[in-house]
């Protein structure tokens, strides 16, 4: 993996959009109203578009803890997240298992359902071919999986 | 093994009947011809004329015993023309208790005792061990210093169980486990001879089961027991033979040291008791270590090595660790 | 399963439905012609004390039956629809059945053992509901619900042995007869303090916002009305322990501080079942604070009341979740009065008897106990705390209705609320046409003679005047205008203290954990693997083998030493001996 960068280190411009995206999601919990929530989205965006001239690192640095401060001192205690994301109600209630699971069974488990099978046996011949279409045949020593 | 072997069949013979000899003489004199003719029938038990290490033991064992005697006679004698009146002093008891601590291999004196077993086989040592406590112990048990003999048996328990701490032979391990043990048969033998026939019977029972089995497997340093790739039952036995030896409640070992153990308390000995206690845990202790290593030890495989054990006599060692493992439950039994 | 006809909900719901009018008809009976009827069993009997099983059934007990199998019955039912995809849909209605048995045990029950039967299967079985949904959060909630719980059936516990000194555990013999005995006060200072865990009183209150983890089903029924006021039913059974005053004046500030603390809650929660359940908390306190002002009746009273409209409410709640995905958050409600009438109906009837609307069920109840506090000689602290809680209850009611019903839709640009589910109707009309008439019928049946109030017009009308302000409040501070600068930020420490329930739930999860934790991570440094290591273990170890090796050194002398040594031995004994030293 050597084309990504290392853990941890961002650049500070992706820190502060990173920053101004947490803080967007923070004022969506604090203002439930779909036009009250643009107004202070557009208040938000006006304060880092100040700041998005500063060509002094230092400064620029200094600039970010002071948002990072700010944004940590208000927090929403409950922040609004979907019920099914990290975080919500809902989170893991239902665990979809993965389908190479279906593979796993037992033959005899797999007997009760003929049909089903057997067509999933050909669409799985059917993908390997199409894979090796277009990517071509695969390697050897992948195949241990 | 001495079985095939006329001659030796002979002195073992010997060995025995030297014994009663001296255990059921009624002069001192009869006890020290008893325990010289054991002597010199044990020395041919010894001596192997291919073992260098074994001629060296019987010599020392020779030289050891000889002294000894000796001084057993020289008391005796000397009491003969010193005590007209048959009175005892506390001094010529000490002398005389001394020789025979000597003999047995307890612990001022009980140098030679790790020195001599090392050039010893199996079979030699588990004599020295059982068989040849019996007479100095009898002739112990007709007069002793009191006061002597306590101080003998702290000495013989803290030995036993320091020096064993560091060993890797096993035949040095099962002597100090033997000189620990007889503290434990000197109190006994404080107490009642009975209760020392009991705990000397049980003990050789373990003792005897721990020797040959370490005989049929040729085990002779705690490395062996887990590098060699031994069968899993065997190792079982051994740990529970060990644990019986050690004097863990469920084994038969306990029944013994619980009894006398009982017997001190009841004779207001306790710091004797606590000392018997605290040092049968590093006696445990040390028994653990090997078998927990016999156990744990991801051990050497070679491919060309395999032990197969076919031997009778392991009917006979599993039938003597059964009897270690269910003898003190099956005993309650006999009450109903 | 579930398409057929009779499936295991439609058959319980018949069944319990039964029981209901069953005990309806008992209850009438028992009510006109004065009846109590105790059944006693011994089971085993020692030297003097004897273990009973014993039933007590008068009106008090039939009443609560009767509530109780309506509430589960429908509920079941309601559950029919709202479970419908789910695999375990047995499981789920063997454990409320379950649910109500226990709770029945802990009815009819006037023995503190078979009562402790009834108090541990309700403690269990909610823990089972509440970790119904195995996801994290759920499984959270219901340790903290069933650990909380736990204190509880341990005060139990020590009631029972303590009760062994009066010969038997019919508690109802006692209360009157031993209510000096000394040993009398411990008896009830731990049944007040497990009424007070099963009913979420102050230091235990956590629990009940958390357990909002089940399925709504289950708040609807468990969380709302039976499990939380079992803690009620047991202090109104044993009400004479409350003539001690101390543990009345404590049990009425704890509950009263309990029923403000959840009303302000409700102001800051976003969640739609928490709000519903601190709601249910403030209520609690009023049930516990008129129960410790000494009229266990309108406590009674208030709790059947209560129990009929807060099951609607959360089975409204339940209809708005399932038609909105699983989503829990009011941010992300607005205006479904458009979409779905008929539960929307159902919802503003229930919080309109909540907030105590006249003719409603809440009204008799809630502005008979109010009035009673009026009439009673306690000080402003306490009168504050009623009139304040009822006006909050007036504020987040409104603020639900703001959030859920006026303002416009706030989750998806594409929607579509459906209102036919027919089998949640049904259920959810039956509740609405108790929480209509309850309050009147109850009021005319249960009480023999009226109560005498007399107040002066302005304390008369004061409850009508902080239900006006609260509900002004509700509307204010729910209605967002766009120049309009957040409360939450204009006053954050406040808010996060006021609307986490005064940091109970941290207290009670990580305050209770964090310093025996910080305790025990030091004496495992300092004791276990410190000081024991170098004194016991690994210090002995060393010490021996030190030993062991200073031993080995004596071994490897020269042979002819050993028997030197030993000759010598000899000498110096003989010539002690010679010499007579």
């Amino acid at each position: 993996m050597a084309h990504l960068p290392l853990l941890g280190v961002k650049t500070h411009s992706q820190k502060v959009c990173s920053l101004y995206k947490r803080a967007l999601r923070n004022l969506e919990a604090y203002y439930d109203r779909r036009n009250v929530y643009r107004y202070q989205a557009v208040l938000l965006r006006d304060r880092f578009d100040k700041n998005a001239k500063v060509t002094d690192m230092r400064k620029a640095v200094e600039l970010l803890k002071e948002g990072e401060n700010e944004l940590f001192m208000l927090q929403h205690p409950i922040p609004r997240n979907f019920a099914t994301s990290v975080g919500g109600v809902a989170h893991e209630r239902v665990v979809t298992p993965p389908d190479w699971v279906i593979d796993y069974w037992h033959p005899l488990e797999k007997a009760h359902y003929p049909e089903y099978f057997k067509r999933r046996e050909e669409r799985k011949k059917e993908f390997i071919a199409m894979w090796e279409k277009e990517y071509g045949p695969a390697d050897k020593k992948d195949e241990k999986h | 093994m001495f079985l095939f072997n006329s001659n030796k069949m002979f002195f073992l013979f010997i060995l025995f009947f030297s014994t009663f000899i001296s255990i059921s003489s009624n002069t001192w004199f009869g006890c020290w011809i008893g325990l010289e003719i054991n002597l010199l029938s044990f020395i041919p038990l010894i001596s192997n004329s291919n073992n260098l290490l074994a001629s060296e033991a019987s010599l020392k064992y020779f030289l050891t015993q000889t002294i000894a005697s000796i001084n057993f006679l020289f008391t005796i004698l000397m009491m003969l023309i010193l005590m007209k009146n048959f009175e005892m002093n506390n001094f010529i008891l000490i002398m005389m208790n001394s020789s025979m601590l000597m003999k047995m291999g307890s612990t001022p004196f009980h140098f030679w005792f790790p020195n001599i077993i090392e050039g010893l086989s199996w079979f030699n040592s588990f004599i020295l061990m059982t068989w040849q406590k019996i007479t100095p112990m009898i002739i112990l048990s007709y007069c002793f210093n009191k006061n002597f003999i306590i101080i003998i048996i702290i000495f013989n328990i803290i030995i036993g169980a320091i020096g064993g701490l560091n060993q890797t032979s096993l035949r040095k391990l099962m002597a100090f486990s033997s000189i620990n043990n007889l503290g434990w048969m000197v109190s006994a033998i404080m107490i009642s001879q009975t209760l020392w026939m009991f705990y000397f019977f049980l003990y050789s029972f373990m003792i005897t089961i721990m020797c040959f089995l370490f005989h049929m497997l040729n085990m002779y340093f705690i490395n062996q027991l887990f590098i060699n790739n031994m069968n899993f039952l065997i190792k079982i036995n051994l740990l529970i033979n060990f644990l019986s030896l050690g004097g863990l409640p469920p084994f038969i070992g306990f029944f013994p040291k619980w009894i006398i153990i009982n017997f001190l308390i009841n004779n207001n000995m306790y710091l004797l008791t606590l000392l018997f206690m605290m040092m049968s845990l590093i006696m445990l202790f040390y028994y653990i270590r090997i078998t927990y290593s016999a156990f744990m030890f991801n051990y050497l495989k070679m491919k060309w090595f395999k032990i197969f054990i076919k031997n009778n006599y392991f009917m006979m060692i599993n039938f003597l660790s059964f009897i270690s493992v269910m003898g003190m439950i099956l005993s309650t039994f006999f009450f109903y | 399963m579930n398409n057929m006809k009779y499936s295991i909900c439609f058959i319980s719901f018949i069944f319990l439905f039964m029981m209901s009018m069953l005990n309806f008809i008992f209850m009438i009976y028992f009510i006109m012609n004065k009846l109590v009827i105790l059944l006693e069993w011994e089971i085993i009997s020692f030297n003097s004390i004897s273990i009973v099983m014993s039933i007590l059934l008068d009106w008090m007990s039939l009443l609560f039956m009767m509530f109780v199998f309506l509430i589960s019955s429908v509920v079941i039912y309601y559950s029919k629809s709202y479970m419908s995809s789910e695999l375990n849909l047995m499981r789920f209605i063997i454990l409320v059945l379950l649910f109500v048995f226990s709770m029945m045990l802990l009815i009819i029950s006037p023995n503190i053992i078979s009562i402790l039967l009834g108090w541990d299967g309700l403690g269990l079985v909610s823990y089972c509901l509440v970790i119904y949904y195995q996801n994290l959060k759920s499984y959270n909630a219901g340790m903290l619900t069933a650990l909380s719980n736990r204190i509880g059936d341990v005060l139990i516990l020590m009631v029972i042995s303590w009760m062994l000194n009066y010969g038997s555990w019919n508690y109802i013999f006692y209360l009157e007869f031993m209510n000096n005995d000394w040993q009398m006060k411990f008896v009830s200072s731990m049944i007040i303090m497990a009424a007070m865990t099963k009913s979420a009183q102050i230091p235990f209150s956590s629990w009940l916002p958390a357990a909002m983890a089940a399925p709504t089903p289950v708040s609807a029924l468990v969380h709302s009305s039976t499990l939380v006021t079992a803690g009620v039913y047991l202090l109104i059974r044993f009400n004479m322990l409350l003539l001690d005053t101390f543990f009345l004046k404590m049990l009425l500030l704890l509950s009263g501080l309990t029923m403000f603390m959840a009303g302000i809650s409700a102001n800051y929660e976003f969640d739609l079942k928490k709000i519903i359940a601190l709601s249910t908390l403030s209520q609690l306190g009023l049930m516990m604070s008129i129960l410790s002002m000494g009229m266990p009746d309108l406590a009674f009273f208030h709790l059947l009341t209560h129990a009929m409209f807060k099951a609607l409410l959360f089975m409204c709640a339940g209809v708005i979740i399932h038609l909105m995905n699983d989503m829990q958050d009011i941010r992300f409600m607005g205006g479904i009065s458009m979409y779905i009438p008929l539960t929307t109906l159902c919802m503003n009837i229930s919080n309109m008897a909540l907030c105590g609307i006249p003719f409603l069920a809440g009204f008799y109840s809630k502005d008979l106990v109010l009035e009673m506090v009026n009439f009673s000689t306690f000080n402003l602290s306490i009168f504050f705390l009623f009139y304040l809680s009822t006006g909050l209850t007036m504020f987040y009611s409104f603020r639900l209705v703001m959030y859920l019903m006026i303002n416009d839709y706030n989750l998806m640009s594409i929607y579509n609320l459906y209102d036919e589910d027919y089998v949640m109707l049904k259920s959810m009309f039956i509740l609405l046409f108790m929480s209509v008439i309850s309050g009147s019928f109850l009021n005319w049946m249960i009480f023999p003679y009226p109560y005498m109030i007399y107040l002066p017009f302005n304390m008369k009308m004061m409850v009508i005047y902080v239900s006006l302000i609260g509900g002004m409040f509700g509307y204010l501070v729910s209605n967002m205008n766009i120049y309009s600068v957040n409360k939450f930020i204009m006053t954050y420490n406040l808010s996060n203290f006021l609307g986490m329930m005064w940091f109970m739930p941290n207290l009670s999860t990580y305050g209770l954990n964090y310093y025996f934790l910080k305790f025990s991570q030091n004496l495992v440094k300092n004791i276990d693997l410190g000081w024991s290591e170098i004194y016991s273990g690994f210090g002995m170890m060393s010490i021996m083998k030190k030993n062991s090796v200073l031993y080995n050194i004596y071994q490897m002398n020269n042979f002819k030493i050993y028997l030197f040594s030993f000759v010598i031995w000899m000498v110096i004994i003989l010539f002690m001996m010679l010499f007579n030293i």
